[in-house]
C-alpha cells in the first residue's frame, strides 16, 4: 500500500452536471517523494488538490464516490484540525490567504488552530524564522508585501503546521524569478532536511527540474496521461508535453517571431519623462516647491514605432504597471511623451481611449454586460456608434475571426481564461483602438493557451496594431517580441541587441530562461 | 495607556457614554468629554495626523450645528425654557450662543469618542477579546478581520475595474454602480478562496482553539469604564 493513495475519486460542481470535473482519479504517493502534477489549465488539477485536501466538497461540490487515505488513515470526515497535520494546501492568489496583519499574527492563528498551548507559540515561531531565515518578514503588514513575499509567508504557515503532504497550487503563477527561487530555497530546505511529500501542480516544469523526484500528467477530467515521468526522462517526452498543452521546459528556439517589424513611423516618444505616484492634477510634481517625492518611474528617450510589439521585463513592482498607468493618463508626469504628435497630458478620457487599450491580469474586470454577443456589441456601438443591427452583424463577424463565434450567448465569466483574454482583446480593438497593453497576457496559462494568445497578437500586429505586454517569461518576450523593455530600479531602458541576444541565449541554454539555475540538461 | 484598556470594555464603556450624551445637553460636560478622551490618546500615543483628519469632517458637522441653531434658534437670546430632554425639544428650544455651543460640542464629543476607540485598539487584541468576553463565534470574529484586512486589495480591484469600464468608453462618475457591482462579484469569489486557505490551515468554525493572547478584565478597565460614564452622566444631570 502506498503512502498516499486516491482512489476512484469522481467529482463534479452540480450534482445535476452532465460532466465529472475529476473522473475516477486512481493516483499513488509514496513518502518523501516530490511529485509535480502537470495538465493544461481546466483538466481539473486544481479541483484535484483541493479534494484532497478536503475543501471540495466541503465548500461545495459533489463527490460521487472515492476515497483519499494518508498513510492508511481515510482523511474523508477528517476535521481540519487533524487533517492539516496530514495535508495542507497552498494557492494561487498570494492577496487571500491570509485573515490576519502579519506573517506573526497569521502564524499564531495556525497554532491556535492546532491547540498549541499559549506559552509555546513564540518559541515554535522563533526556531521556525530562525531556521528558514524569516525574521525580516515576520512583523512586516501583508499589505507592504510583494506578491513573493506573500507566497514564501503562506508557504511558512504550512511549513509551520508540519503537515506529512503539502500540496501547492500553482506557486509561481506570478512570481519573477528572483522570487520564485527565494521560494523553491525554503522549500528545498524542508524536503531536504524532512523528507516531506511534497505534491506541486503547475503547468510549466521549468523550474521543478532539480527538485522533482516525477512528474505526473493529467489530461481532460483529471484521466492520467503520464503517472511516472522522472525527471531525467522529461526531455523525452516532449511530445506528450505538447499534445497535452503543457509548455514546453527545454526550447523555444524554434519559435520565431511571426508578426511583421513596425518601420511606419513612430506612435509614442518618451523624451526624459518622469512619472510620479498620485493622479495627473492632484499630487503630482509642484512646481516651484523643493524637489518633492522622487519619481517613480523614469523613461529616457525611447520611442514605440507603429506595428511593434514591444515586451516590458523587469521584477514584480518594478514600475510596469506605472508605465501603463501612465499611457492610459492616469499618473502625472514630468518631461514630455508625445502619443500620436500630441502630448499625453493633453489628451484625456474618450479622445485617449479611441487610440489605446488596455486588458488586465484579470480580463473579468473589464467585462460590462452578460453576454459575449454584447461585450462586443457594447464596444462598437460606443466607439463607432453602429446602431443594434449592424453591431450585431459586425459583431458575429468579429467572433467569428477569435473563434468565439460558438459562445455568442454565453456568459463571458463562462469562458476559460484564456477564451477571456481573447474576448477582452476584442473588445478593446473592436472600436479600431491603434494601441493595445497587456498586463501579463500569460499569467496562469498553459503552453497551449499561450501560444494560442501571442499568436492571436501577431495577426494584431499584422492589422496595424501596435502593442506592448509586460510579462516575467522572458523566452516568451525573446520568442515574440521586436524589442524588450527592461524595467527595475525606477527606469525603464532597453537593452542593447548584442548583449540581449547574448543573454537569452544563454538562458535558453538553461531550461528557456525560466528555471534559473537548474540542473544542466542531459 | 489607553491600548491597555480591555477593547470590549472599553468598546461598551464608549457606547453607554455615547448614547447617555445623547440626552445631555451642557456645553461644559461635552467639553469636558473631548477633553477627557483627548488627554487620554495624548497619553496612549496615537498619530496626531489621523487625530486631525477624522477633525476635518468632524469640525464642518460641528459648525453647520453651531451656526444653525445659533442663527436660526427661536426666542433669540432669551434663553427660553426647555420643555423636554429630547433631541428635537432640546434643539428647538435652543436659542443662544451657549445651546448652540451645546450642540456643536456634542459633535465633538462623539467624534473624540469614537476615536479613542479607533485609534487606540489594535484590531486583532479586539478580535481576541470579542472571542474571550464576549464569547463571539470564531467563524465570525476571522471573518470580520479578513474582510477588514482584504479592504486595501478591494479597494485597489475596485479602482482598477473603474478604469476598465473608462477604457471602454463608459463614462464613470464617482456614483456608479456598474463597477461597484463587478467589485462585489469579486468579492464574493474572494470570500470562498479566503474561506478555503483558512480551513487548509485547520481552521475549524466551531471547533476550540486556544489563544495566544489572553485578554484580562482588571479593576483599570471598570476605572476607566466608570470615570467616562460618570462624566456622560454628569452631562445629563447638568451638574
Amino acid at each position: 500500500m502506498s503512502f498516499c493513495e486516491v482512489e476512484g475519486v469522481s467529482f463534479r460542481f452540480f450534482e445535476k452536471s452532465e460532466r465529472n470535473v475529476l473522473n475516477n482519479v486512481n493516483l499513488r504517493f509514496e513518502r518523501g517523494e516530490v511529485a509535480v502534477i502537470l495538465g493544461s489549465s481546466g483538466c481539473g488539477k486544481s479541483t484535484l488538490a483541493a479534494v484532497m485536501c478536503g475543501l471540495y466538497p466541503e465548500n461545495g461540490g459533489y463527490l460521487e464516490h472515492g476515497r483519499v487515505s494518508v498513510d492508511g488513515q481515510d482523511l474523508g470526515g477528517m476535521g481540519y484540525r487533524k487533517r492539516c497535520r496530514v495535508i495542507a494546501q497552498m494557492f494561487q492568489n498570494p492577496d487571500l490567504q491570509f485573515c490576519m496583519k502579519n506573517l506573526r499574527e497569521e502564524l499564531y492563528f495556525c497554532l491556535e488552530n492546532i491547540l498549541t498551548p499559549p506559552g509555546q507559540m513564540d518559541g515554535r515561531i522563533f526556531e521556525l524564522s530562525r531556521y528558514y531565515g524569516l525574521e525580516d518578514l515576520l512583523d512586516r503588514p501583508f499589505s507592504s508585501l510583494s506578491g513573493g513575499e506573500k507566497q514564501k509567508a503562506a508557504l511558512c504557515c504550512l511549513l509551520l503546521l508540519d503537515p506529512k503532504i503539502l500540496v501547492l497550487d500553482e506557486p509561481f503563477a506570478n512570481l519573477d524569478d528572483v522570487s520564485a527561487e527565494a521560494y523553491l530555497e525554503l522549500l528545498r530546505k524542508k524536503v531536504r532536511d524532512e523528507k516531506t511529500t511534497v505534491i506541486a501542480i503547475d503547468h510549466q516544469p521549468g523550474r521543478w527540474l532539480d527538485i522533482a523526484d516525477r512528474f505526473l500528467v493529467l489530461g481532460e477530467g483529471g484521466r492520467v496521461v503520464r503517472e511516472r515521468i522522472p525527471a531525467e526522462q522529461l526531455l523525452n517526452e516532449r511530445e506528450t508535453l505538447r499534445r497535452e498543452g503543457i509548455s514546453d521546459p527545454f526550447a523555444r528556439e524554434g519559435e520565431q517571431k511571426t508578426g511583421a517589424a513596425g518601420d511606419r513611423g513612430e506612435i509614442i516618444r518618451f523624451s526624459g519623462a518622469a512619472v510620479f505616484h498620485g493622479r495627473p492634477g492632484s499630487r503630482g510634481p509642484r512646481r516651484g516647491r523643493g524637489p518633492g517625492q522622487p519619481p517613480a518611474l523614469l523613461i529616457p528617450d525611447l520611442a514605440v514605432g507603429r506595428g511593434e510589439m514591444i515586451a516590458l521585463l523587469g521584477p514584480s513592482g518594478s514600475g510596469k504597471t506605472t508605465l501603463f498607468m501612465t499611457l492610459l493618463g492616469q499618473k502625472a508626469y514630468t518631461g514630455s511623451i508625445r502619443f500620436l504628435g500630441q502630448e499625453l497630458s493633453g489628451l484625456r478620457g474618450k479622445h485617449l481611449f479611441e487610440n489605446i487599450g488596455i486588458v488586465f491580469q484579470n480580463p473579468g474586470n473589464q467585462f460590462v454586460t452578460t453576454s459575449v454577443l454584447q461585450e462586443v456589441m457594447t464596444s462598437l456601438k460606443i466607439w463607432r456608434r453602429l446602431d443594434d443591427d449592424a453591431a450585431e452583424k459586425e459583431a458575429d463577424l468579429l467572433l467569428e475571426k477569435y473563434n468565439l463565434r460558438n459562445f455568442r450567448r454565453f456568459s463571458p465569466y463562462m469562458l476559460s481564461q484564456g477564451q477571456q483574454r481573447r474576448l477582452g482583446v476584442l473588445t478593446m480593438l473592436a472600436g479600431g483602438q491603434k494601441i493595445l497593453l497587456l498586463d501579463e497576457p500569460t499569467y496562469g496559462q498553459d503552453g497551449r493557451t499561450t501560444s494560442a494568445i501571442m499568436d492571436q497578437m501577431c495577426e494584431r500586429l499584422g492589422e496595424g496594431v501596435t502593442i506592448l505586454f509586460s510579462t516575467h517569461d522572458r523566452a516568451l518576450a525573446a520568442a515574440y517580441a521586436d524589442r524588450v523593455w527592461l524595467v527595475d530600479g525606477g527606469t525603464v531602458t532597453e537593452p542593447d541587441l548584442v548583449g540581449r541576444a547574448e543573454k537569452y541565449s544563454a538562458g535558453k541554454n538553461g531550461c528557456a530562461g525560466s528555471a534559473s539555475e537548474g540542473r544542466p540538461l542531459p | 495607556m489607553m491600548r491597555k484598556i480591555n477593547p470590549t470594555v472599553k468598546l461598551l464603556a464608549i457606547l453607554a457614554a455615547a448614547v447617555i450624551t445623547a440626552f445631555g445637553f451642557t456645553a461644559k460636560w461635552n467639553l469636558v468629554i473631548v477633553l477627557f478622551c483627548l488627554v487620554l490618546m495624548l497619553f496612549s500615543k496615537v498619530n496626531i495626523r489621523h487625530l486631525l483628519v477624522v477633525m476635518i469632517p468632524a469640525t464642518l458637522a460641528a459648525l453647520s450645528l453651531f451656526f444653525a441653531i445659533w442663527l436660526n434658534g427661536k426666542g433669540a437670546g432669551t434663553g427660553a425654557a426647555y420643555s423636554g430632554s429630547g433631541f428635537y425639544a432640546q434643539t428647538n428650544n435652543a436659542s443662544n450662543l451657549s445651546d448652540a455651543l451645546g450642540v456643536g460640542l456634542r459633535m465633538y464629543a462623539y467624534a473624540f469618542l469614537g476615536m479613542l476607540f479607533a485609534l487606540t485598539t489594535d484590531s486583532s487584541e479586539f478580535i481576541y477579546s470579542l472571542m474571550q468576553q464576549l464569547k463571539v463565534k470564531p467563524k465570525f470574529a476571522y471573518g470580520v478581520l479578513a474582510a477588514f484586512h482584504l479592504l486595501p486589495v478591494i479597494r485597489r480591484e475596485y479602482s482598477q475595474i473603474r478604469l476598465a469600464y473608462r477604457v471602454r468608453g463608459y463614462r464613470v462618475t464617482p456614483l456608479s454602480l456598474r463597477p461597484a457591482f463587478s467589485a462585489l462579484v469579486n468579492t464574493m469569489h474572494w470570500s470562498e478562496s479566503l474561506a478555503m486557505a483558512m480551513e487548509s490551515k485547520g481552521f475549524e468554525e466551531e471547533g476550540e482553539r486556544t489563544f495566544y493572547l489572553d485578554m484580562k478584565v482588571r479593576p483599570m478597565d471598570f476605572v476607566f469604564a466608570a470615570a467616562l460614564i460618570a462624566i456622560a452622566v454628569c452631562g445629563v444631570l447638568r451638574v
